[in-house]
């Protein structure tokens, strides 16, 4: 089989996973609803309880799993790619961390009240600083640099996220640390929807028109340069990816907080699927990202035993194997 | 000059509550009563919390009196006469006032709205006021009787939702509050589902007549957003949501009754709205 | 007919002049061999021969025309570069990989691979054989044909290669040589970086020798790579032998 049609199937199955959870997640939740009366009362503009409950609540929900979830895995897979490194991952490079961190100075000081759309915002800065000053220490330093550079940036962007809280005046701020640093779609409104559209829109297009670049660049950056791609300066590569991920990941943290591992998780599975192109992992990944995201909310609401899990637990259960394989990977190419 | 005249000025209210003891409150409720029950001068230091506004009715008037950290040190430091405090904070600066030889008074959160005369006698009674004491409970009782209306199993539910989803159960101030002004509560309606947290997703699919949105705390936070969530404006629209600030009923006071008025008025709105 | 002319090509990095004033001229059916001691400024020269530097001062032609003028894109439809080879490749099938040098023509994915430019870099590297093969388990020498079936895929009339041989045994280096002599053969510019002076002179048309940034001498390999020049820039003493296998041997 060809490898286009090959990528093209799995696109496929991906896609059909995910309207598949998108229904299922609209469909259950902690109480029965009746699906076709709720469905026949939005149609008609009734508010009754159902009707509210899946256009106001699951919804919204619904909507920001595919989004978040396939930002996620899009940032991790373009990242990975550019950095040729299979460890590299918003959350463990510290970029969720910086745009958790931005939003936490816009959301809780009350700059959200000047305007909505300063959260988005906030989580933008944030990741962007991150993602700069991530740049600026690793230079070219390898796979270990790399790591430690996150290591180091995303406890920082914790600590600092951590202070902002408890300076901030609400006394509720400083025990929603776990929601910035792990992640929730818990009661997300359509605003979040609407603010966090732009920034996964335009990073996306960006993020995917660094694809060929990408597949060029798993031969070094000279070989990407001499194929005729401009990788530094204005509108080169580098800027598309940074720029790209930074709009994906900061404004999907503003609205659901640091959800880690989703963005190594995916790539890693999908891969060897994909005859370890870059390019042809884009798609995928955004795919995958969405599915397990969905999944992982729904498991979150379903398993529900007291006060709702963190998302990124769950992630993070699911990740942390694979960051550990990785890492046992590392050390036997080092040794 | 200025000065000799500002420091005589500043001694005398101390000289003339100089019979009365003087009082440190190391919790809101006490902090509270004290303001009401108190002269000015006899209070030697209330909680910062007694300020704000979001939590204690009395916030103007304690910007007039000293505020006191609820510490150990603080305590022995301004070494008063009696000290008051609830009976689950502030256990050492207690315990410190008590070694310090002060009249150490531990009030227990009130849990009904009768509890609340007694409350008052008991600290006007440890801080020289009596009279003052009597009156206020007396004014209270009058008020508490006329207010009251008689329950009935076919009463309207309320539920009173919090930050993070939080709902009141029984045996608390404002479950008795609910009871007082013609509600059942709609946390015990639903007990066999009983935990401190209710998801909004369930509050809509089994929804109460009144949803009290119980506002606390200044600033913004997600815990604080969730009770804005346009779900809810939806589910709850008109006449079946009210917001009640949570400085009503956080303590026992006088002006708990306030929110007796208001859930009463609400309950008369939901009648007249309903078809 | 002249491909690549570089004149007088000078870069500074910090204080220190990387390459003073270098020239080289490539025409087209020619290999040259650029030789020189470690830290003679070789790389950085073909890096700036590549455009994928800008010199200070100097003035590089590809074509007739200034390779300031040339877009990224039209620069790698002229010319093709063969790094330093930078250890493992991903696992992407071989075939894939070479694929890539269709990249400049717009081409892609599938579309590029079915190429028959791909197809020719193959079968004249000896690589059909592996074609479906990770290329993250090819040996080094099947690599350095890799490298090179990579460039040819993009069918530029200018292939520069930078140490192709550096890494290889004896017999996988003369392949290699031999691959770069025949398609010269065909037309195409080469310009290659080699430590290998054996085979520089033995493959190539005219050595350019560069010694602290700077083209000391260049010309036919007999006339470059005399006694006096083995002594004062590569430190070692030359003695001829004759009918040897090889023209000479090196002492210390």
């Amino acid at each position: 089989m060809k490898s286009a049609h090959k990528t093209l199937l799995l696109n496929a199955v991906l896609l059909t996973g995910v309207i598949g959870l998108f229904g299922a997640s609209l469909m259950w939740g902690e109480t029965r609803v009746m699906f076709s009366h709720a469905l026949a009362d939005i149609l008609a503009g009734r508010h009754s309880a159902g009707a509210i409950i899946i256009a106001r609540l699951r919804l919204p929900r619904t909507l920001l799993a595919v989004m978040v979830g396939g930002m996620l895995g899009l940032s991790g897979a373009v990242l990975q790619g550019y950095l040729r490194n299979p460890l590299a991952d918003p959350g463990i490079l510290g970029v969720s961390g910086g745009a958790a961190l931005g939003a936490v100075s816009v959301f809780y000081t009350g700059l959200m009240q000047v305007s909505i759309a300063a959260l988005p915002l906030g989580g933008l800065t944030g990741a962007l600083c991150a993602a700069a000053v991530l740049m600026g220490l690793v230079g070219r330093g390898g796979t270990l640099v790399l790591l430690l550079a996150g290591a180091a940036l995303s406890s920082f962007a914790a600590a600092l996220t951590a202070l902002v809280l408890n300076l901030v005046p609400s006394p509720y701020a400083s025990f929603e640390i776990m929601h910035w640093l792990m992640g929730s779609l818990t009661d997300r409104t359509f605003t979040h929807v609407w603010i966090c559209l732009p920034g996964v829109v335009c990073g996306t297009l960006l993020m995917l028109s660094a694809g060929r670049a990408l597949d060029a660049l798993t031969l070094g950056e000279d070989v990407a340069e001499s194929l005729g791609f401009r990788l530094h300066g204005l509108g080169g590569i580098q800027t598309r990816i940074v720029l790209g991920a930074a709009l994906a990941v900061g404004s999907c943290v503003a609205v659901s907080g640091a959800i880690g591992f989703v963005g190594l998780v995916v790539p890693h599975l999908l891969r060897p699927l994909t005859g370890y192109q870059p390019s042809r992992l884009l798609v995928p990944s955004f795919l995958g990202g969405s599915l397990l995201l969905l999944l992982a909310d729904m498991v979150v609401r379903l398993v529900a035993v007291g006060p709702e899990l963190q998302l990124g637990v769950l992630t993070a259960l699911l990740g942390a194997p694979v960051f550990f394989t990785r890492v046992i990977m590392l050390k036997r190419t080092v040794s | 000059m200025a000065a000799i005249v500002a420091g005589f000025l500043a001694c005398v209210p101390l000289t003339q509550a100089l019979a009365l003891p003087r009082v440190a409150s190391l919790n809101l409720c006490t902090d509270q009563l004290l303001l009401m029950l108190a002269e000015p001068g006899q209070i030697v230091g209330i909680t910062p919390l007694a300020r704000d506004c979001w939590n204690a009715v009395l916030c103007e008037q304690a910007r007039h009196v000293p505020v006191l950290r609820p510490t150990a040190e603080n305590v022995v430091a301004s070494h008063p006469d009696v000290v008051l405090g609830g009976v689950y904070t502030a256990a050492v600066a207690m315990q410190a006032g008590r070694e310090g030889g002060a009249q150490v008074i531990a009030l227990p959160p009130a849990r009904s709205l009768t509890d609340i005369p007694g409350q008052i006698m008991t600290v006007a009674n440890a801080i020289g006021v009596p009279e003052r004491g009597r009156q206020l409970a007396t004014a209270f009782a009058t008020r508490l009787a006329s207010l009251s209306v008689a329950r009935s199993s076919t009463d309207p539910t309320a539920a009173v939702y919090a930050a993070n989803g939080f709902v009141t159960h029984a045996g608390s101030l404002p479950d008795d509050v609910l009871a007082h002004a013609g509600f059942r509560n709609y946390a015990t309606l639903m007990g066999h589902q009983a935990s401190s947290r209710f998801s909004m997703e369930l509050l809509i699919a089994q929804p109460p007549d009144l949803l009290i949105l119980d506002r606390s705390g200044k600033g913004t936070s997600l815990a604080q957003s969730m009770l804005d969530h346009p779900a809810l404006k939806q589910a709850f629209a008109g006449a079946h949501h009210l917001d009640l600030p949570a400085r009503l009923w956080l303590c026992g006071l006088p002006q708990t009754l306030d929110s007796v008025v208001m859930l009463r008025n609400a309950r008369h709105n939901l009648e007249m709205s309903a078809p | 007919m002249i491909l690549l002319q570089a004149r007088d090509v000078s870069l500074r990095r910090g204080d220190r002049a990387v390459v003073s004033a270098a020239s080289l001229t490539l025409a087209k059916g020619r290999v040259i061999g650029l030789i020189g001691p470690n830290g003679a400024g070789k790389s950085t020269f073909m890096r700036l021969l590549a455009g994928l530097e800008t010199p200070d001062c100097g003035d590089i032609q590809l074509l007739d025309r200034g390779m300031g003028q040339i877009s990224p894109a039209l620069r790698a439809r002229q010319l093709a570069f063969i790094p330093q080879d930078g250890g493992a490749p991903p696992p992407m099938p071989v075939r894939a990989l070479v694929a890539l040098g269709r990249l400049p023509h717009g081409q892609a994915d599938d579309h590029a691979a079915r190429h028959p430019a791909v197809g020719h870099a193959l079968d004249v590297t000896g690589l059909l054989d592996l074609c479906a093969r990770p290329a993250s388990h090819l040996s080094g020498g099947e690599r350095a044909r890799m490298n090179l079936a990579r460039a040819l895929a993009t069918d530029t009339p200018v292939i520069l290669a930078d140490e192709p041989i550096a890494a290889l045994d004896p017999a996988h280096a003369l392949s290699m040589m031999r691959l770069f002599r025949q398609q010269a053969g065909q037309g195409k510019g080469i310009v290659i970086v080699l430590h290998d002076l054996v085979l520089a002179t033995r493959f190539c048309d005219e050595l350019v020798l560069m010694d602290d940034g700077a083209v000391i001498r260049h010309g036919p390999p007999t006339q470059v790579l005399d006694d006096d020049i083995m002594r004062t820039v590569y430190e070692v003493t030359v003695r001829r032998v004759e009918n040897a296998v090889l023209p000479w041997t090196l002492c210390r």
